[in-house]
């Protein structure tokens, strides 16, 4: 099954290598060499013209073409400031291949500070979409024809969602060699095999032969430094992973993160006042409190209580909570210590001094 | 006001006593509504105050802040009467909203009246109830909805009295305030009734540094007010910093905001605060601080339209000066308590 999806991966790379081939988006021609904005039309938001930007940066060698996308949630925000500092990166000058930028696919929803398009619907949901479809629908149909389909790798940046927040991870499917090798050189402290979900961009995505590795990392409506160091880094992991941008880091130093087959979302048993005692990246043992639910005028206290032994990677940050809703997003990693050391010597580093002097004369956001 | 017969809500609370009473509010469509209150009534006389929270639906920090307070042991030797009320907006609480399902902000709406709005009625059986019946009231509160505020207490520092309390309360900083037409303390005020407001930390967020800092200011206010015993000092206590004057910085351009400097932090005139810059545009707008100061308040959320308030920022000519106080402030808070049952409280995460 691995050496299958290997050969149609290796096949279809091959293919799209052996023509010197047109890279046209939104009507527009993009030669070797060059480096465009286009803008494409999207619907209008009611009387007010609305487009979709892309940067598109075309290497004067040959290579694959890789989309990075972010903001397909509106209210996920870290990718955009991680493609902000990414384009500026000198590396960029001896590319091989082409990187196409779109910093914020739901351009609706950034407006609104919301998840969703005007029309209620979750775009993540709707690809392939069609041209006569809903709003979501069109938006999907315009991003996967323009974008997704003529690139041979996607990265999808994303955060938690609203009043969440996760700690820098990769999400995939790990049982591909080749997306598995590239998700371990993104070096986020954590790789979450995770399954597909139906109409997502991964999903149909993957099924026309576009593996996509999804960064999830922080908070929405929130940037986080950490979380925007670790992507930006992670993103030229990757394009000298795939052999498009050169060696310039030592590839010796490799770490190695944390991967995981099984989460849970630990959802609460109580409603009330929620106070979470644990927080991103710690380990847990089994039976460990995590988190109390309070009521204001009276002294019961419900304790919320680790289900198995492993690593925070994903948590609420609001105080308000009700029965049923999610409190901690819990990886099942038996062996603590290993993560403890994993996870403190990722966030860390990420924080200090890189390699790139361009990632250090950046001013920390606070 | 500190007779001897006290009833709240109907029910008369005898010295000593330590009760909940639950007030009944207008029903929110068909879910009755309560308003909890708890009162604690001391054995010996002394004024009566109130501690308020979540008049704004989505400021939270004040619930665990009167949480922590009202465990504290020390309650039991209190002069007088403490009334605590950690959700003054249910309605607000339950839709994750600073106002009321009327859209009204309650805050606005003192005293209120029977006949009113939704947002009038609320208010007019807070304000008859509990505030009309005080010596005194600190309402707990924390900056808007993605802002967060560095725990401050706004009074008029040209009352002896509130200002001496505002100082006592150890928090950073005293940021002297005007009154709003409306507002609780606009109101209660000119009932007689001074208010000390608490700002600390960011709404629908708790802040571990901004609820400790709320529960020993209470303690410090109790025992300024001699409604607790008052410790005896080893060192002369630290003053806050204490500004008459602070404005907010709005953003010139809307875009991406990158904020660079946090709360707390001292700035020069023309410093670069934050950055406001566009998607794939190489353009990038410096905001710059108008004077010298000390970051306040900030925005938490990295999208800003022109208008938008993005720093407060409180005048302060000695930065040298202002460094050493908000330094003093914030590292005595996270270090240990006097009180054990306030050790021993989880910190959150």
């Amino acid at each position: 099954m691995k050496a299958i999806i290997l050969f149609i991966f290796l096949s279809s790379w091959l293919l799209a290598q052996s023509i010197d081939k047109k890279i046209i988006i939104g009507g527009v021609e993009v030669l070797k060499g060059t480096t465009v904005t286009i803008n494409i039309e999207l619907p209008k938001l009611y009387n007010t013209p609305t487009q979709l930007p892309v940067r598109v940066i075309r290497g004067k060698e040959d290579g694959p073409t890789v989309f990075i996308s972010a903001a397909i949630h509106g209210d996920e925000l870290n990718g955009i400031e991680i493609i902000r500092r990414f384009r500026t990166l000198p590396i960029l000058k001896n590319l091989k291949g082409t990187i196409i930028l779109v910093p914020i696919v739901n351009i609706y929803g950034v407006m609104n500070l919301s998840r969703y398009l005007p029309d209620r619907r979750d775009l993540n949901r709707n690809f392939p979409g069609t041209k006569k479809g809903s709003l979501a629908s069109r938006i999907a149909n315009i991003f996967f024809k323009e974008i997704v389909k003529k690139s041979n790798l996607g990265i999808d940046l994303h955060t938690a969602s609203i009043h969440k927040s996760n700690l820098p991870q990769i999400r995939t499917n790990i049982d591909n060699p080749y997306v598995l090798r590239l998700a371990k050189a993104f070096e986020a402290p954590v790789i979450l095999h995770s399954e597909l979900r139906d109409g997502s961009l991964r999903a149909v995505a993957e099924e026309h032969g576009v593996p996509i590795l999804l960064y999830e990392a922080g908070e929405a409506l929130r940037f986080d430094e950490q979380s925007i160091r670790i992507g930006v880094k992670g993103i030229v992991n990757v394009l000298q992973e795939n052999g498009m941008i050169s060696n310039i880091s030592n590839r010796n130093s490799k770490k190695f993160p944390v991967i995981v087959r099984n989460s849970a979302w630990l959802r609460s048993t109580e409603s009330g006042i929620i106070r979470t005692i644990k927080s991103l990246g710690d380990t847990v043992k089994k039976g460990d409190i995590i988190a109390y639910i309070n009521e204001p005028l009276d002294d019961s206290v419900y304790e919320i209580l680790a289900p198995y032994a492993g690593i925070i990677i994903g948590k609420s940050e609001m105080p308000l909570i009700q029965e049923g809703d999610a409190v901690f997003h819990i990886a099942n990693f038996k062996k603590l210590k290993i993560a403890n050391k994993k996870i403190g010597y990722f966030c860390e580093d990420a924080i200090e001094d890189c390699e790139f002097i361009d990632f250090n004369d950046k001013e920390a956001i606070e | 006001m500190p007779s001897s017969n006290f009833i709240l809500g109907g029910v008369e609370i005898p010295r000593g006593v330590n009760v909940t009473v639950n007030i009944n509010l207008p029903k929110l469509y068909n879910t009755p509504t309560q308003l909890p209150v708890r009162v604690i009534r001391g054995r010996r006389a002394g004024p009566t105050i109130f501690v308020s929270a979540a008049i704004h639906g989505d400021e939270l920090n004040g619930i665990e802040i009167i949480r922590r307070f009202r465990k504290l042991n020390i309650l039991k030797k209190i002069k007088g009467t403490i009334i605590l009320v950690p959700i003054v907006n249910v309605y607000g609480i339950m839709t994750l909203s600073r106002y009321l399902p009327d859209r009204r902000d309650l805050n606005r709406s003192f005293p209120g009246s029977s006949k009113g709005s939704l947002a009038g009625r609320v208010a007019k059986i807070f304000f008859d109830e509990i505030v009309k019946k005080c010596d005194l009231g600190i309402d707990l509160h924390t900056a808007a909805i993605h802002k967060s505020n560095l725990p401050q207490v706004r009074t008029n520092t040209d009352n002896e009295y509130t200002f001496r309390l505002a100082k006592a309360f150890g928090a950073p900083v005293v940021l002297h305030s005007e009154l709003r037409d409306g507002s609780l303390r606009a109101v209660a005020q000119e009932e007689g009734v001074p208010i000390l407001l608490y700002e600390a930390g960011e709404a629908l967020r708790f802040d571990e540094t901004s609820i400790r800092i709320g529960v020993q200011g209470l303690v410090n206010v109790l025992r300024e007010n001699a409604m607790l015993p008052k410790i005896v000092r080893k060192t002369a206590r630290k003053t806050p910093i204490i500004t008459k004057s602070s404005k907010w910085i709005r953003a010139t351009e809307s875009g991406m905001l990158r904020t660079i400097k946090a709360l707390g932090d001292t700035v020069e005139k023309d410093e670069i605060i934050a950055f406001i810059d566009e998607p794939l545009d190489s353009d990038c707008f410096e905001i710059l601080s108008p004077f010298d100061g000390v970051i306040i308040g900030k925005s938490e959320i990295p999208l800003v339209q022109e208008g938008d308030a993005i720093f407060h920022i409180a005048k302060f000519g000695n930065l040298e000066v202002a460094e050493g106080k908000i330094e003093h402030f914030n590292e005595n808070m996270i270090e240990q308590s006097e009180f054990h049952e306030l050790n021993n409280e989880d910190i959150i995460e």
